[in-house]
């Protein structure tokens, strides 16, 4: 059944980019190397190379001098850092928990702005995956939480309908008001929980990451989110159980 | 030296069912069912201890 896109909701390292982009590109290429010897019928032969995932993105140039989380102050910096970029997408609109989350570790390879008189002024990012020590940089699972926080919040329990190994986890805080303490939690039986991993105090307009291969989760998950010192905090939480590496 | 009573501790932090937050190294409160110390076990977050 086809899809409209209306609306998604794109977060990078704490900063949420929804309001700016109007275009999201996900690709995934693999080289198909030619190995084709004399030795031949005529029919080539391939063989599997590498592969890549990328990710570019179009959107609206923001830059405010005072404000230090600008979209120009956040792409701006693939020029001066080599640091993976937590890239969490989320493709079916307004999130709910147990839908779709893109994650995605990115190494920005691109930023441009374009400038055109008596046009918009534009801005393009493009970012690919790349292999980490541990893990691949990349996984789909679902969101746990993605709401403004005043004081505890317990998340909806997500049941996954069985236990699972290891997992992959993007928590971003978006708001700028405060820091919130995030938790992903796990359960045999959706009343008595213990934590599965703890993020500490995400700072904010900030994110984190939890990777894990051997780990068994339990049937049952959820976020719990605490907002720090009367403040409000906007929390995403995307969470890959069944995660290998 | 005479051994001392053995007392349930939590493994991790968690919650319990009606929503109480414990820490890794608490101790189980004793009004704990067994029904949730059960639970508890089986997903290795208490231990016992001297």
């Amino acid at each position: 059944m086809a899809e409209v896109q209306t609306r998604a909701v794109i977060l990078m390292n704490g900063f949420d980019l929804s309001g700016f982009l109007k275009t999201v590109d996900e690709s995934a290429t693999q080289d198909i190397l030619d190995a084709t010897s004399f030795d031949t019928d005529g029919a080539k032969e391939f063989k599997v190379g590498g592969h890549e995932r990328e990710f570019s993105a179009e959107g609206f140039f923001s830059y405010n001098a005072t404000d230090a989380f600008s979209v120009d102050k956040l792409f701006s910096d693939a020029f001066s850092a080599s640091a993976e970029r937590l890239f969490s997408f989320g493709m079916q609109g307004a999130i709910g928990v147990g839908e779709i989350a893109v994650m995605a570790n990115l190494l920005q390879s691109e930023y441009a702005i374009k400038e055109v008189a008596n046009e918009l002024i534009m801005t393009t990012f493009v970012g690919k995956t790349s292999k980490g020590a541990t893990q691949s940089p990349y996984a789909r699972g679902i969101w746990l939480m993605s709401q403004t926080v005043t004081g505890a919040v317990n998340g909806t329990t997500v049941d996954n309908g069985a236990s699972s190994v290891g997992y992959f986890a993007h928590v971003h805080n978006t708001n700028s008001d405060g820091t919130a303490t995030v938790k992903i939690q796990h359960s045999v039986d959706g009343s008595t929980w213990a934590d599965l991993i703890d993020f500490g105090a995400v700072a904010s307009v900030g994110a984190e990451q939890a990777v894990n291969t051997a780990t068994t989760v339990n049937r049952y998950r959820r976020a719990i989110v605490t907002a720090i010192g009367g403040t409000t905090s906007k929390v995403s939480v995307a969470f890959k159980s069944a995660y290998s590496g | 030296m005479a051994k001392t009573k053995q007392k349930l501790i939590f493994t991790c932090g968690g919650n319990l069912a009606d929503g109480t937050r414990f820490e890794k190294g608490d101790i189980v409160p004793a009004d704990v069912s067994e029904k949730e110390l059960k639970v508890l076990r089986e997903m290795g977050a208490i231990r016992e201890s001297e």
